[in-house]
C-alpha cells in the first residue's frame, strides 16, 4: 500500500464521504489497532467487532476530528471506548490484568531501556499488586475517566478511586 | 529528535502479548507517535480482509439500520428486511409529508363542512401516492435490485405494499379521529382506499403501478372532491353504495392476486 495521503487527509476525505479513503484509514491502522485491542481482550472475535464498530463510527464522526493533534490517538480514543461499550453489552468477557508478567524478569535491555525513560518508575509500577496495577493501566495509560475504568474493570467508581489512591502513595514511598 | 524506535525483536514480543506492562505502556505511547513503528505491526490479512467486508457493508447501507434490523429480529430474511426497508415511502421525507398534509387538511376540517370534503378526498389517495411512487422507476433506488432479486416480485410487491399502505392509513385513520361532526365520515374512505390500493396491485401486471394509482386518485378526487366546487358531494349522498363497491372490487382484486400470483410475478419481471 504506497498512498502518500497522509491521515489527516484521509479523514478529512472519510469526512466528504470517501470510503476509498476509509479503507486506505483501516488498512493502515488495523494492525496496530487489533494487536493494541488484544492486549486488553483475550477474545478474539470480539476484538474484531470492536475494531468494525471503531470504522463504523470514523466514517460518521469523521467531521468532528478537531484536526489537532494525531490522527492515530483520535482512532485509539474511539477504538477503547468502543471496548467499553462492548464489555457494558457482554459482561463475560474482561479487560485483560497482565498478571503472566509479574514475575517474569526482564531482560536487561528493556532495563536500560525504561531506565532511560522512567527512572525506577518501572520498577515500581511493576512490584504494585495486580489490583492496583490494572487501575493505574487503565486511568493513566490508556487515559480512561474513573468511570470508564470502573466499568472496565467491573468495579465502582468509589473503588477505582481509592485504589488510585493507594497506587499513588505507593509509588511515591517507592520513588522517594 | 526521538530515537526510540520498535526493533525486530519488540515488534515481535509486544506483538506475542509477552513484554512487561510498563514497557508495553512505553510501547503504546510511542505507537501513537510515530508511524514507521504502527507499520511494523501486523496481523493475518485474512483476518483485517474479514473486518473490512463487514465495515463496507454497514458504511454502505446506513439509512436503512434501524428498521432493517428490526425486521431481521422479526425473523425477516436478510435480502427481504432490505428490500422492505429501502422502499422509499418508508423513509422520514414522505412520512414528513403524509403527517404535513395530514395536519393541514385536519385544520382546515375544524373551520368549515368542505374541509371535511378536503380531508375524505385526501386520506384515500395518499396509500396510492405511495404505492405509486415506491412502486413506479421515479422513486426506487432498488427498482433494478428488486426486479433481479431472486424471488417472487409479487411477494416483494405485496410485502412492500402493506408496509407503505400500514404507513399511511395509520397516521390517517388516527388524524380521522379529530375530525368534528359525523363519525362515519371518518372511517367510511377506509373500505375505498384498500379496495383502490389492491385494486392497483392487481392491475399491475397490466398497467404500470404509477398510472393506476394515478388514475384512480383522480376518480376517487371527482367522487369526493366535488364538494369543495360544487358544493355537491357524490361520496357523501353515495356512501351506502361507494361502500359496496368497494367491497366489491376489493374482494374481486384480491382473489384476482392470490389466483394469479404466479403469473403477476412473471408479468412483473418482465415488465421491469
Amino acid at each position: 500500500m504506497s498512498d502518500e495521503r497522509t491521515d489527516r487527509e484521509l479523514v478529512a476525505l472519510v469526512a466528504d464521504g470517501s470510503s476509498v479513503a476509509l479503507e486506505t484509514l483501516y488498512r493502515r491502522h488495523a494492525g496496530w489497532l487489533t494487536i493494541r485491542l488484544g492486549r486488553r481482550c483475550a477474545d478474539r472475535s470480539l476484538v474484531d467487532e470492536v475494531l468494525q464498530d471503531t470504522f463504523v463510527a470514523v466514517w460518521k464522526g469523521a467531521g468532528r476530528f478537531s484536526g489537532k493533534g494525531e490522527p492515530a490517538a483520535w482512532l485509539w480514543g474511539i477504538a477503547i471506548r468502543r471496548l467499553i461499550d462492548a464489555f457494558r453489552r457482554r459482561p463475560a468477557a474482561t479487560y485483560l490484568i497482565e498478571e503472566r508478567d509479574l514475575d517474569r524478569v526482564e531482560s536487561a535491555e528493556d532495563r536500560v531501556l525504561l531506565g532511560v525513560e522512567h527512572g525506577d518508575l518501572a520498577g515500581a509500577l511493576d512490584r504494585l499488586s495486580p489490583e492496583l496495577r490494572a487501575v493505574v493501566q487503565a486511568t493513566v495509560l490508556d487515559g480512561l475517566t474513573t468511570r470508564e475504568a470502573a466499568h472496565l474493570l467491573g468495579l465502582r467508581p468509589g473503588t477505582v478511586k481509592t485504589r488510585m489512591m493507594r497506587a499513588r502513595q505507593t509509588l511515591r514511598k517507592e520513588l522517594a | 529528535m526521538n530515537t526510540w524506535h520498535l526493533d525486530d525483536t519488540l515488534t515481535q514480543r509486544y506483538t506475542d502479548g509477552t513484554v512487561a506492562p510498563v514497557l508495553a505502556a512505553s510501547v503504546e505511547q510511542h505507537l501513537l507517535a510515530c508511524a514507521d513503528c504502527r507499520s511494523r505491526l501486523h496481523v493475518e490479512p485474512t483476518r483485517v480482509d474479514a473486518v473490512w467486508a463487514e465495515i463496507i457493508e454497514r458504511v454502505e447501507a446506513p439509512h436503512l439500520g434501524q428498521l432493517e434490523r428490526g425486521l431481521r429480529r422479526l425473523g425477516a430474511s436478510n435480502g427481504t428486511a432490505r428490500l422492505v426497508a429501502a422502499t422509499p415511502t418508508l423513509r422520514g421525507a414522505w412520512l414528513t409529508g403524509v403527517v404535513v398534509v395530514l395536519t393541514l387538511a385536519l385544520y382546515t376540517a375544524q373551520a368549515s363542512p368542505r374541509g371535511i370534503a378536503l380531508f375524505v378526498t385526501l386520506a384515500p389517495i395518499l396509500p396510492l401516492i405511495g404505492v405509486a411512487y415506491a412502486f413506479g422507476p421515479y422513486g426506487d433506488p432498488m427498482h433494478n435490485m428488486a426486479a433481479s432479486a431472486p424471488y417472487s416480485s409479487m411477494r416483494l410487491l405485496a410485502l412492500r405494499t402493506s408496509f407503505v399502505v400500514a404507513s399511511t392509513l395509520l397516521p390517517a385513520s388516527a388524524a380521522a379521529l379529530f375530525l368534528p361532526g359525523a363519525e362515519w365520515v371518518s372511517v367510511a374512505w377506509l373500505l375505498p382506499a384498500l379496495a383502490m390500493t389492491t385494486l392497483t396491485i392487481a392491475a399491475a401486471g397490466h398497467v404500470p403501478v404509477h398510472v393506476s394509482a394515478l388514475s384512480l386518485s383522480g376518480v376517487w378526487a371527482t367522487l369526493a372532491g366535488s364538494q369543495i366546487v360544487f358544493g355537491r358531494s357524490v361520496y357523501l349522498e353515495q356512501t351506502g353504495a361507494i361502500q359496496i363497491v368497494s367491497l366489491a372490487i376489493l374482494a374481486l382484486a384480491g382473489a384476482s392476486i392470490v389466483t394469479r400470483r404466479n403469473d403477476l410475478s412473471e408479468q412483473l419481471r418482465r415488465s421491469a
